[in-house]
């Protein structure tokens, strides 16, 4: 497929299915827990990324790409964490 | 259906629907993601930021579409992945920003490519962020 659009069937096995359906579970109980916390996450580390997984922050630094380095060195998975750079700063989406 | 959620993470409502992203092309490795709903987008593009866990397998990508938006036009890789939302998958063309890129908190976006085999409904006052399948919709009494 080379355009835009969905198409094709699906090639993924059940067992992967099942462990995507758990995986995006556990992400989603990870943007609520960034949700909740933001704004003592922010009064903590302003101007900062930091990264969540299984509920907790496990990563925090002003660079992305240190951040990811961290989790690796960690052991966390960095493709599975919510991420997310923390600023008061007012910025209006027009995306 | 497919449900997202409103985040109030960044100072504003917006609305969001998480999805897993299989690359089968780098080895079927999964990124999860936050996608901001976004009508105006032609297409689903992963943003600089979501791309960098993955940043160092990129270069073995087929050249993407150019995207165009407020800050310019830039270059991008294109994959196909599975991307999973809720129960639901499907095969999609996938565009990547590349992670080099300064605008890193930019977040991901679900374009029209996907939001067009949904009907949408985005309702701040219920809280309310559903895609519904054409067979969800066709039930809904519509006015």
């Amino acid at each position: 497929m080379t355009g835009g659009g969905l198409g094709g069937a699906v090639s993924i096995s059940q067992e992967e299915m099942a462990e995507i359906q758990a995986g995006l579970e556990h992400f989603h109980r990870d943007v609520m827990y960034l949700q909740e916390h933001y704004e003592e996450l922010l009064d903590r580390y302003p101007e900062h990324w930091v990264a969540v997984y299984d509920q907790s922050v496990v990563g925090v630094d002003t660079d992305p790409e240190r951040l990811i380095e961290q989790l690796r060195a960690r052991g966390v998975p960095p493709e599975h964490t919510v991420r997310e750079y923390l600023t008061r700063e007012e910025v209006i989406w027009i995306i | 259906m497919i449900r997202g959620y409103f985040d109030l993470t960044r100072g504003m409502l917006r609305p969001f629907v998480d999805a897993a992203l299989v690359f089968p092309a780098l080895a079927r490795r999964r990124v999860d993601v936050r996608l901001l709903i976004n009508t105006g987008a032609d297409r689903t593009v992963l943003s600089p930021g979501d791309a960098l866990p993955i940043a160092s397998l990129l270069g073995s990508l087929p050249p993407g579409p150019a995207l165009r938006g407020v800050g310019g036009t830039t270059t991008t890789r294109r994959a196909d992945v599975v991307i999973t939302m809720a129960t639901f998958s499907a095969n999609l063309t996938l565009t990547i920003f590349s992670p080099s890129l300064g605008a890193r908190s930019m977040p991901s976006v679900l374009g029209r490519d996907v939001l067009s085999h949904f009907a949408l409904v985005v309702e701040e006052r219920t809280d309310r962020v559903l895609l519904l399948t054409p067979d969800e919709a066709d039930r809904v009494n519509w006015p």
